[in-house]
């Protein structure tokens, strides 16, 4: 084969079409957000599980003590039982030593020799019984350990019920040795570290700014920004948020919690859309509107051009759009004071997917057009701070409120050649119900 | 050299302007590549697409010790033969069987222009156009190709030979036809 061609077809080469990079940045940019939505999920169920542990141990730790200054206090109800059986057993050695020597003494009706004989019998065989009654109150474990109620105490919180099992044995050997007068030392275990939950509802409203920075060379979209996009920074918005939550109350005042908001946002401009039909020739020139997502085509129709010939191609209309996400929240935080009035401050992250995405321009003539908006993407996640308020109507109902400040970490946009994020601040209003203590 | 250095180093790092700066570097001669394996254009970008996404994701393993460009279009090549692959299992090809055919053919085309050449390739059953892009062009040996298409050394041979002979056909048909307009 001729080495010029074999030459020209290996070094050959053409511009592939622009689809086949956005295809590729695509790629990659979800690959980028699952592993930040793991990093999230992860991060916030260690944060969680860390913080639960922290106060259990804590918890632990107080219960111990407690116990330890308590001591000689309460009997606990399953103690008593086990120290009525331990007495039944008891009684029914003694009943059988006493049995047992009326029967010697009945099994030999005709010894003649003597009372005493019979006697001395009876001592021996009643010494003989009071020595198996005392080892049978040496070995009390068997009654204890199958009690439910003690089994559950270990389960429950094996460390300080540890403690108080070998107070039980301990204690129930003393009146086997001294059957007179038994002392009992324990006293009841206290409960777990308490953990409640919670859930509620809440509605809030507020605004947010959606910012754009581009990511094609800067000097150029400055100067195409300036002379062709009225809408170069973003745009501020109105939104409505209204959603259930639940999660746990943890010791401390520390808690964790999730749920599900729909978040809406929705903007209403007045635009100013330039045709500049005279230039356009044969074909109608298309252009701008502002969105809140970034600037969209607005085609005239010929229409529009006879309408506008007079105001020099100029059209004037309302932009009017809508867009919806379903929230997924998963936060942390603490709430501060005891009393009726509780100061809260939560942190986390939220996961965003967008359920609604519309937009219309509405000239003066009334005429409503569909603009197809810039293209959000289907997901986004943000970060965001609640310091609240919250106020104790009843034993397990409170009213909440408080302010919302967070920031879409991700791009939402997916067109390439801008960055979209959202900085939102608002206001929250909701009740909530407190469950009691799980044990 | 310094500035393709800093540009790995930052895809390596996932940075998104460094691999666009690499797409636009490599991109058009992977292209040149894919077109001439695949036959159709919209398969040539889904191979294009591919590699890349393959070069990005391997680039950490690229020792530095050859030359970037050759690693790349390797990549892309053994994209190209998986995807072909995928949609004609070359084994089972009725093209590709020992014919006992040697190449023994010495050039067999000269005069003609690249896109001449890529329109009579694209016409040639993809298992002919496969191996004599690899041996051809890309310089594999039989035994490299025979590895790569899972087949034997002789069958390689032979299938390039027929390939060879078939190229030479076409283009006399091609010269035939330019002659029958000119007169």
């Amino acid at each position: 084969m001729d080495e010029r061609l074999k030459k020209d077809l290996y070094d050959y080469g053409e511009t592939p079409p622009e689809r086949v990079w956005e295809n590729i940045d695509a790629h990659f940019k979800a690959k980028g957000k699952n592993r930040a939505v793991l990093f999230f999920i992860l991060a916030f169920i260690a944060i969680s599980g860390g913080l639960y542990t922290y106060t259990i141990i804590d918890n632990s730790g107080e219960i111990s003590t407690e116990i330890l200054s308590q001591r000689n206090g309460v009997v606990s109800k399953s103690s008593v039982e086990n120290l009525q059986k331990t007495e039944m057993v008891k009684e029914s050695h003694t009943n059988h030593a006493e049995t047992d020597a009326k029967s010697t003494i009945e099994s030999n009706p005709k010894s003649e020799n003597s009372v005493a004989a019979n006697e001395v019998a009876v001592r021996k065989t009643l010494e003989e019984k009071s020595q198996n009654s005392k080892l049978a109150n040496q070995n009390p474990q068997v009654p204890f350990i199958s009690s439910p109620e003690v089994l559950s105490e270990v389960s429950l919180a094996p460390t300080p019920v540890r403690l108080i099992h070998t107070d039980l044995i301990n204690d129930l050997k003393s009146p086997s040795e001294n059957a007179e007068e038994p002392v009992f030392t324990y006293e009841t275990p206290k409960p777990c570290p308490k953990v409640s939950f919670f859930v509620g509802a809440s509605a809030g409203t507020g605004i947010s700014h959606f910012m754009r920075k581009e990511l094609n060379d800067p000097k150029m979209m400055f100067e195409y920004n300036i002379q062709n996009q009225p809408n170069p920074v973003g745009m501020t918005t109105q939104f409505y948020n209204a959603g259930l939550s639940g999660g746990i109350l943890l010791p401390k005042g520390f808690f964790v919690s999730t749920g599900v908001n729909y978040l809406h946002y929705t903007v209403k401009n007045t635009s100013t859309v330039v045709m500049y039909p005279f230039n356009s020739g044969s074909f109608l020139n298309s252009s701008l509107v502002p969105t809140a997502t970034g600037d969209v085509q607005f085609e005239p129709t010929v229409d529009d051009l006879s309408n506008t010939a007079l105001s020099g191609g100029q059209i004037q209309g309302t932009l009017r759009q809508n867009i919806g996400f379903l929230n997924i929240p998963l936060k942390i935080g603490k709430l501060f004071g005891k009393k009726r009035l509780q100061f809260s401050l939560g942190a986390g992250a939220a996961f965003n997917f967008k359920v609604l995405e519309n937009a219309k321009f509405i000239t003066d003539l009334n005429e409503e057009r569909e603009i197809k908006p810039a293209a959000l993407n289907k997901f986004n996640y943000s970060l965001g701070i609640e310091p609240g308020i919250s106020y104790r109507i009843s034993s397990s109902l409170s009213l909440n409120t408080g302010l919302e400040v967070n920031y879409t970490v991700s791009n939402m946009s997916s067109n390439s050649s801008y960055k979209l994020n959202n900085l939102l601040l608002g206001f929250n209003l909701g009740l909530r119900w407190n469950s009691k203590t799980s044990r | 050299m310094d500035e393709l250095k800093e540009i790995i180093k930052g895809c390596i790092d996932g940075n998104h302007r460094c691999r666009e700066a690499l797409y636009k570097r490599l991109s058009s001669k992977l292209f040149g590549v894919c077109l001439r394996f695949a036959g159709r254009r919209e398969d040539a970008e889904d191979m294009l697409q591919e590699s890349m996404i393959r070069i990005f994701e391997n680039i950490k393993k690229f020792r530095g010790d050859g030359h970037f460009d050759a690693w790349a279009r390797r990549i892309s090549v053994n994209v190209c033969l998986e995807q072909i692959r995928k949609k004609n299992p070359l084994t089972n090809h009725a093209d590709i069987y020992h014919t006992g055919m040697e190449d023994h053919t010495g050039d067999i085309i000269s005069g003609i222009s690249v896109s001449e050449m890529f329109a009579l390739l694209n016409s040639m059953p993809v298992g002919y156009r496969t191996i004599f892009n690899l041996y051809e062009i890309e310089e594999y040996s039989h035994a490299e190709i025979a590895e790569k298409l899972g087949i034997s050394e002789g069958t390689s041979k032979s299938q390039l030979a027929r390939a060879k002979a078939l190229l030479r056909e076409k283009f006399a048909s091609l010269n035939k036809i330019a002659v029958t307009a000119k007169n």
